[in-house]
């Protein structure tokens, strides 16, 4: 792309932003109030959007990066129960020392709070811990494996092996943690009671406020040098060290950013919701987590965005519509889909604008045209 | 005198096959350029690869500048020192443009100073200072894959020359260049040689095009088998007897140690 | 045997005793019943007054004729008759203790008079009698019948059982109720008086590693006086002990290489499909899913047509599942996969799809949950040790999974198709240069890591559930097996499934309690992430390119 090319990039990016935001951050609360758009309607949305930040986490460290991290939902899970837990010892009654215990406890026959949940009774801390924790877990996988050098699948699997663990141990009720059943009934939040529609009215617009910022900041990561250097570790990481970059420092940086929006997502994701289970934390949504943004279209933040989105959404309009037929619609959808745009929904409107592009040119000018397309060495 | 690259009883392995034996070898800083010839398999790659810490010896040692042991340092931190090296195939980024790889090469490498800040435009004069030397200023702005597969090696030498470095690697540079392209490419090189503030050690097959490069007086080290057959100013070593012996690969020559 | 002189004692002793009770009836013994001391006593059963003892005397008969009388005697069956008693038959008529008709003095059968009431089992002889009869269980035709009569009389701690028992062994040609009764006469002796007699029966025990007797054994070393005798128990109870610890080993050792077999005939397919072609494929889990339904239908087929041959739907159902599978995954690959090589994430997401689509599909055809039923062959187990059972089935997946590579492997190295499938595998162009047709071999190979799949489901079948979730079970355990055996090579399949399966499999009990399985996994996945930090290419790194790069362009 030229650099005219990039300039205009910008003030389509810079456009494309701004509707966003207006979009989610203004018309939609206002079209709640005015009546038009339910609460049940804004509150699913909250969700999408909580999960968008999951997304955009996972195009950093994987569309950006090329490090393919099948475990993104742990990092989730930790904001989520973070959160969860705190809300839990919020609306608790006392045990056996006055301090709170969760009912799902006393049913276990734990009357006493389990050290690890004590400091969660603390909103700033569970706040914190919800980014923090998985941040510095994500650092700490990262410093483990990038430096030896683990590459591609074995990340992968790794990460995937790791997530399975973390799934077996968190149902187990030995753990605390509420096993399969996991945390739910949450009466309120920093006193904010959950049932009260303004409460979910705050908490949409909360979440989309986070959204906008972490996917400008995002946008402002990959534009910046940083970025240059995270790509050109997707692309080729030996030629980078070659050129004096320390690479594993930065995958550890950006691993540790991933977990971080991760653990974001999960804290907006939980009070809106309700419920935060073992289910949520698995394999299987991690693998999820990759479809979302390989549908959307990896390695533009945009596709994030859109496949988060875009996927969730299909699936409750689906499951309510469909209840018997919507995995096979969705995996109807993911075959399609990439079959025709490997790029995902965002190679749509690419394509297209080339195919048109194409057959201006064709019709103008038969010969040169050189390819809009840099030739893909790699997908 | 101080020495820019000490080498000292190098000895590389592959499972038994010794690539390099016992190799000795010393750069003076003063140098401009160190030829390395020798015939296919003679181990001048390995030498490269080992001295940016891609290949671990199995004995011997490196010191750069006389201070720096360059093994079992990182290749990163290796290539921070100064040492760049030039491959055989072109490696750039062909999905950035020219700017970009530019602006990878140049500039710090520290993870959160590249967030924070971005390239300087003190940098960005610097990087069009060099394109404008090899030639490819014009296409600041085009995809590194779209190069013509000359200009690509160009790009990379442009890539190298902004990094500064101390030691230049080069490892066959003209590979695979039309008649023109070696030309431009001669340029270039003559240029670097002449001017730049590093030393170039320089790996090459066509007589021809180093003898553009090199005056008479540049030293040649011939290596035959894994170690230092010969060395001595150009002249010298092009009409050594051994040398030719080990090219047209009659009988066995013995390499000194 | 030191029993003998016992039994034959007891045996007199009862005699005398039942003579002595007798004989002040005087009466002659009646024709027709020789005489036999069974007739003698069972008179007695006529009066109340003596019919205890009379009960007690033909329980120390230990002779398997009693147990028709008192039977008959507990069921109203015994009437006073002539000469004695006899037994109503299921005809009406009367027959006595020898099973002969009685006959009236006209030599007809005669049958109980009208208004005659049968000989009355006094309740307080309810309890004996009921006790004899189950001791005399041991007689029985049935063998397990008889170990299980055996084995309660040898936990009854009642001394006088043992000349019953040394009968029934003397008659016993069952070997495993001849260690049974065996054991139970040990157990009862070590309550003997004599100590030599309970050394031995210490010693006894050992010898036949008798678990069920160590809680008598600890007992009795408890209350032992006699060291000599005391030091038999010891030695004992240390035998049983190694031996149980021993058995334990080979018992954890061969769940370890049953769990192995399992996850190696799950990976097998992947091996191939990932492995040897570089194809990630997410709708392997579906693949063993459509074996396991497969086996399913073919059950059903048969239990609806060929219910008389039932368990031979398995013959069918195993190469069935095979080519299902294969054929679905041949259709696979020529409409969807041929599309994606070289592009492992698109193939990724598109296969991730399609085993939704097949979950799902299954899901709404079959129901949530279905089952097979193992052939009847493969019902029990071979007991190699006493008191292990190695189950048929996990036998039969054993030999399964290694004929499945065995195959595999031969098919790869010597067969011609085999050596065009390495050659596409290794170097594509180099192999189409030599006219392979790489895209034949491209479907074929795609079709026979779907079919192993196949036929791995149809194995599973026979020991879990078939249910449309199968596939997500275990697909994270079969990618784990291939990258942890390294990608490309069989061999480190073969050893990463059993070494995980082994190590899952001793680790369990190793953790103990209830969630030992989990934490075992637990623990075996936290080694296997270790492992691969130290070598990420697995245990067995390929040359090859596929997978290699697969694993980095994804």
């Amino acid at each position: 792309m030229t650099a005219a090319g990039h300039t205009r990039t910008r003030d389509a990016q810079l456009l494309w932003t701004g509707a966003l935001i207006v979009a989610f951050v203004v018309v939609l609360p206002l079209a709640n109030l005015a009546g038009l758009v339910s609460d049940y309607y804004l509150n699913l949305f909250g969700k999408y959007l909580a999960l968008a930040v999951l997304a955009l986490g996972m195009d950093l460290i994987w569309g950006y990066t090329g490090v393919l991290s099948l475990g993104q939902a742990i990092f989730f899970g930790v904001g989520a129960y973070s959160i969860g837990m705190h809300m839990m010892l919020e609306g608790s009654g006392r045990g056996v020392y006055g301090e709170p215990v969760p009912d799902f406890m006393i049913w276990n026959q734990v009357y006493q709070l389990p050290l690890f949940w004590k400091p969660y009774r603390y909103a700033p801390f569970a706040l914190a811990a919800a980014i923090l924790l998985p941040a510095a877990l994500a650092a700490l996988i990262g410093l483990l494996t990038f430096r030896r050098r683990l590459r591609g699948t074995y990340f992968a699997i790794l990460t995937q092996a790791i997530a399975f663990a973390v799934w077996l141990m968190v149902n187990r009720n030995e753990m605390r943690l509420g096993g399969t059943n996991g945390l739910t009934d949450f009466k309120s939040l920093l006193g904010f009671s959950l049932a009260a529609p303004a409460t979910l009215r705050v908490l949409y617009l909360v979440t989309a406020v986070t959204l906008v910022a972490a996917f400008v900041l995002s946008c402002r990561l990959v534009r910046s040098k940083t970025g240059l250097v995270l790509q050109a570790i997707r692309d080729n990481e030996h030629r980078l060290e070659f050129l004096g970059y320390d690479t594993s420092g930065y995958k550890v940086f950006v691993f540790a950013i991933s977990g971080a929006l991760a653990g974001l997502a999960g804290m907006l994701y939980v009070p809106q919701v309700g419920i935060i289970t073992p289910s949520q934390i698995g394999v299987l949504p991690s693998l999820e987590i990759v479809i979302w943004v390989a549908f959307g279209g990896r390695g533009t933040l945009w596709g994030a965005l859109v496949g988060g989105v875009s996927i969730n959404w299909l699936r409750s309009v689906l499951t309510g519509s469909y209840p018997r037929l919507w995995p096979i619609i969705l995996g109807g959808l993911f075959v399609t889909v990439i079959l025709f745009f490997p790029e995902g929904l965002l190679g749509v409107g690419g394509r297209l604008r080339t195919l048109l592009a194409r057959r201006v040119a064709v019709a103008s000018a038969p010969a040169l045209a050189a390819p809009a397309h840099p030739p893909s060495e790699k997908v | 005198m101080p020495t820019l690259l000490y080498v000292d009883g190098l000895t590389v392995s592959f499972d038994g096959f010794l690539a390099l034996r016992n190799l000795n070898l010393i750069l003076e800083r003063d140098e401009k350029i160190r030829l390395l010839i020798g015939p296919n398999g003679a181990g001048k790659t390995t030498l490269f690869d080992v001295l940016t810490g891609q290949v671990d010896p199995v004995s011997g040692r490196v010191i750069f500048e006389d201070r720096q042991s360059l093994l079992g340092v990182g290749r990163h931190r290796i290539a921070a020192h100064g040492v760049i090296r030039k491959f055989q195939t072109p490696s750039i980024f062909p999905r950035h443009t020219v700017g970009e790889n530019m602006a990878l090469s140049s500039g710090g490498k520290g993870c959160l100073v590249n967030t924070l800040a971005g390239t300087t435009a003190a940098e960005r004069e610097r990087i069009a200072a060099v394109l404008e030397q090899v030639g490819l200023l014009p296409h600041l702005g085009a995809l590194a894959g779209t190069l013509a597969h000359g200009q690509k090696q160009w790009l990379e030498i442009a890539m190298l020359l902004v990094q500064s470095p101390t030691l230049l690697l080069l490892d066959e540079p003209v590979a695979g260049m039309s008649r023109a392209e070696k030309e431009r490419t001669v340029e270039i090189l003559a240029g670097i040689v002449e001017h730049a503030a590093c030393t170039v050690m320089l790996i090459e097959h066509d007589m021809e095009f180093v003898r553009r490069i090199a005056r008479g007086g540049h030293r040649v080290t011939v290596l035959h088998e894994g170690s230092v057959l010969s060395e001595g100013p150009l002249d010298r070593v092009q009409g050594d007897e051994r040398v030719i012996e080990a090219y047209l690969g009659r009988g066995r020559v013995a390499a000194t140690a | 045997m030191a029993f003998r002189k016992e039994v034959v004692s007891l045996a007199a002793f009862a005699l005398l005793v039942s003579a002595g009770v007798l004989s002040p009836r005087g009466a002659a013994a009646a024709p027709g019943a020789g005489g036999s001391a069974i007739e003698a006593i069972a008179r007695k059963l006529a009066d109340p007054a003596t019919q205890k003892e009379a009960i007690e005397a033909l329980g120390g008969m230990a002779d398997p004729a009693v147990e028709a009388l008192l039977r008959a005697l507990k069921d109203g069956a015994l009437y006073r008759s002539n000469h004695g008693v006899a037994v109503l038959g299921d005809d009406g008529a009367l027959k006595d203790l020898s099973g002969q008709p009685v006959l009236d003095a006209g030599g007809q059968p005669v049958s109980p008079r009208v208004g005659q009431e049968a000989i009355a089992l006094e309740e307080s002889s309810f309890g004996i009698a009921q006790d004899i009869l189950e001791r005399l269980q041991i007689f029985k035709d049935d063998p397990e019948a008889r170990r299980s009569a055996a084995f309660k009389l040898g936990s009854s701690r009642d001394l006088t059982a043992v000349p019953v028992l040394a009968k029934a062994l003397e008659q016993e040609h069952d070997a495993r109720a001849r260690t049974v009764i065996e054991e139970a006469l040990a157990k009862l002796r070590l309550l003997a008086p004599d100590a030599a007699t309970r050394g031995s029966a210490a010693h006894a025990l050992g010898r036949l590693r008798s678990e069920s007797a160590l809680p008598e054994l600890q007992a009795a070393i408890g209350r032992e006086a006699d060291p000599a005798a005391k030091q038999r128990l010891q030695d004992s109870v240390r035998s049983i002990d190694s031996y149980v610890f021993l058995r334990s080993v080979v018992g954890y050792l061969f769940n370890g290489v049953s769990l192995g077999a399992v996850l190696l005939i799950m990976s097998l397919g992947l091996a191939v499909t990932f492995g040897l072609m570089g194809i990630i494929n997410m709708a392997h889990g579906e693949m063993l899913m459509i074996g396991s339904y497969t086996a399913y239908v073919v059950q059903e087929i048969f239990a609806a047509r060929f219910a008389s041959h039932l368990d031979y739907y398995f013959l069918i159902a195993l190469p069935l599942s095979f080519l299902t599978a294969g054929m679905v995954g041949l259709a696979l690959e020529l409409l969807i996969i041929r599309f994606l090589y070289g592009r492992p994430l698109e193939t990724l997401i598109v296969t991730w799809g399609i085993g939704m689509i097949f979950s799902q599909s299954a899901r709404l055809y079959f129901g949530d949950q279905t089952s097979v039923n193992s052939p009847t062959w493969f019902r029990g187990g071979v007991e190699v040790l006493r008191g292990l059972i190695f189950p048929w089935s996990r036998i039969f997946i054993v030999v399964l999974a290694l004929a499945a590579l065995a195959a595999l492997h031969l098919l790869l190295r010597y067969t011609h198709a085999g050596l065009r499938v390495q050659a596409v595998m290794q170097n594509r162009s180099m192999a189409a240069c030599l006219g392979v047709s790489t895209r034949r071999i491209d479907a074929l190979t795609f079709a026979l890591g779907t079919g192993l799949a196949g036929i791995g489901g149809c194995a599973l079948a026979l020991i879990g559930t078939v249910d449309p979730e199968v596939g997500k079970t275990y697909i994270v355990d079969a990618f784990m097996v291939v990258v942890l055996g390294g990608v490309g090579k069989l061999v480190g399949a073969v050893v990463a499934s059993f070494g995980i399966g082994l190590a899952n499999k001793v680790l369990e009990p190793a953790i103990g309690g209830t969630a030992g399985a989990i934490y075992a996994k637990v623990v075996v996945l936290a080694i296997v992430i270790w492992f691969l930090q130290w070598k990420p290419t697995g245990l067995f790194p390929s040359r090859g390119r596929a997978a290699a790069e697969a694993g980095e362009a994804v």
